[in-house]
């Protein structure tokens, strides 16, 4: 779905490659793909230039609401010269991590168990699906409660809502499996280790690969959800404090800080996703 | 000459004495199936209903009556259960529910317009695609968590925030699915319309708008739950009434039983208005076969 939505042609492409309807050719489809890329970067200084005017030299749009871009830059390089972001940065990414991990290393076996037994399936997967259904944010009071305001109820928040994604795509990848396949290896005489081995986990990687990335982006809301609720320190606590002192300035910089840690994050299981599983060709989920 | 048809065609010969075969072959791969692999629907939903009754009456005994965990951080099933009488015989939880909904209409009936709009858009018009696909994927990989502070600051603490926190969360699941349903018309079948002198509106309303239509509702029925989700991410901090505002009030009182009937609540309701969505899609459009639950 992701892939479709910036590449796939629309409409109009299709029907311009038609060349009874007046289509062009290949050669010409390219050369306008560079010009839609030029214009895409022109876009981007236009809506700067167009922010930059209307806060500073037409300054229609309230400070309080959108300061002008060089505010920004300055409560930007102030986290950084003074040092704050990185304790903050490092104490999130901590959490993340444990977390993470932890969702990692339980929810898999979990996944693959309920994906290969119909029995095990049929006992666990209904409960599961019950305690998928329950908006896991709204419990995030609760885990401040629990587990106090430092990092152990963020990295429990992380956990719960990483662990899901990664579970559900490992049983689905699991399921599907194409079962003649399985039997091919029978046949060839392979053994449970070997048909796991060589069949089952390079079917199941790409769903698992997928699953960790919805994984990521849950992750990262159930860290910054726990420092929105209480906590003493994190990316999250600054932001929500920055947005509680009306330093919007600084609250902006710190949306742009998370979103590229965001997306830093991203990268890395796009990247393992195509070292670890080049043949995986699907969108993602 | 049997020996010379290759064996699939052999294997797919449409003889009703094969077809009988079959079936008898079937009925005895039954015999040695394990129980759990032979049970009918009904007999399947009985099997988890007694499970969930099963896990429901150990969570009462453990906690309940042994505290095996706390009461306080796991309330048992009858506690949340008077903790949903005790907020709707008090009248207390009428104000949040009035103003949850009134946020969540707002965002969702956002959401779902300029979802549809922008979906088409993208999906349908080559500057819209390539000058909009940017921005909109720009603000979409970005955690919309993240922006619930700044929306606070945007927009005044109270229920606008929210109102916006549900639109951004939601409005994505919309736009993508429309965009994805438009991008997927049969070209076959645009280029008939073209042929038979389909302009622009005739092509719309006759080939891309049916075609369409079943993803959009699979767009709505996910904006549903994430819409609810985003109700609660924004009433959770900077508001003090609506429904999440609720749930961390009712923690922060440690009446668990009470936040955790709230959280029920909101599952009930993303089930009931979610299956009604997929209800609709199969009954407005049947041609269009469902993607799998969850």
């Amino acid at each position: 779905m992701t892939d479709l939505a910036t590449t796939a042609p629309t409409i109009e492409d299709r029907l311009a490659a038609v060349p009874e309807l007046g289509g062009g050719g290949r050669f010409r489809a390219l050369t306008r793909n560079y010009g839609w890329q030029v214009a895409v970067a022109l876009e981007f200084v236009a809506a700067l230039l167009l922010w930059w005017y209307f806060t500073t030299v037409n300054p229609i749009l309230p400070r309080s609401f959108l300061p002008p871009p060089s505010q920004v830059w300055e409560a930007m390089k102030g986290l950084f010269v003074t040092g704050t972001i990185f304790s903050h940065t490092l104490f999130t990414l901590q959490n993340f991590a444990a977390g993470f991990l932890l969702a990692t290393v339980v929810s898999i076996p979990i996944g693959l168990l309920m994906g290969s037994s119909r029995l095990i399936e049929l006992f666990a997967a209904p409960p599961m699906w019950a305690a998928y259904a329950v908006p896991r944010v709204a419990l995030a009071p609760l885990f401040v409660l629990i587990f106090g305001m430092g990092a152990a109820s963020k990295v429990a928040l992380v956990f719960l809502m990483a662990s899901f994604p990664i579970l559900i795509n490992t049983m689905q990848g699991v399921k599907s499996v194409n079962p003649s396949f399985i039997r091919v290896g029978q046949v060839y005489g392979g053994g449970r280790a070997e048909i796991g081995r060589t069949v089952i986990l390079p079917a199941v990687l790409p769903y698992i690969l997928a699953g960790l990335r919805i994984g990521v982006a849950g992750a990262i809301a159930g860290a910054l959800i726990g420092e929105f609720i209480g906590s003493f320190e994190g990316l999250g606590m600054l932001l929500a404090r920055a947005a509680f002192n009306f330093e919007v300035s600084r609250a902006l910089a710190l949306v742009a800080i998370v979103v590229l840690l965001a997306q830093g994050l991203m990268s890395v299981i796009q990247f393992v996703r195509k070292r670890v599983a080049p043949w995986d060709e699907s969108t993602w989920a | 000459m049997l020996g010379d048809t290759p064996i699939e065609t052999q294997m797919k010969a449409p003889s009703p004495l094969l077809a009988g075969d079959e079936s008898v072959r079937e009925a005895l791969a039954g015999q040695d199936k394990p129980w759990w692999l032979r049970l009918g629907r009904w007999q399947r939903i009985g099997v988890i209903a007694l499970e969930f009754l099963v896990i429901a009456i150990i969570w009462e005994i453990a906690i309940g009556r042994f505290e095996l965990v706390s009461p306080i951080f796991l309330p048992p099933p009858t506690r949340i259960l008077e903790g949903l009488i005790e907020l709707f015989s008090s009248g207390e939880i009428f104000p949040h529910l009035r103003i949850s909904a009134y946020a969540w209409v707002i965002g969702y009936a956002m959401a779902a317009s300029f979802g549809i709009l922008g979906g088409f858009l993208m999906g349908g018009s080559k500057v819209f695609a390539r000058l909009g696909g940017p921005i909109i994927w720009l603000i979409y990989a970005a955690p919309w968590i993240a922006f619930q502070p700044l929306f606070a600051v945007w927009f005044g603490f109270g229920v606008r925030p929210v109102i916006f926190i549900v639109f951004t969360a939601a409005v994505f699941a919309v736009l993508f699915n429309t965009a994805a349903g438009v991008q997927t018309v049969d070209t076959a079948l645009l280029r008939c319309a073209a042929v038979f002198g389909a302009g622009t509106f005739a092509r719309y309303r006759t080939v891309v708008f049916p075609a369409v239509f079943p993803f959009v509702l699979v767009g709505l029925r996910h904006a549903v739950v994430i819409a609810t989700v985003g109700l609660l991410v924004g009433e959770l901090t900077s508001t003090t009434v609506g429904l999440g505002a609720l749930v961390a009030i009712k923690t922060a009182q440690f009446r668990i039983g009470s936040a955790f009937a709230v959280i029920v609540l909101t599952v009930i309701f993303t089930t009931v208005v979610g299956q009604s969505v997929a209800a609709a899609a199969r009954r407005l459009a049947p041609w269009h076969v469902q993607e799998g639950g969850g």
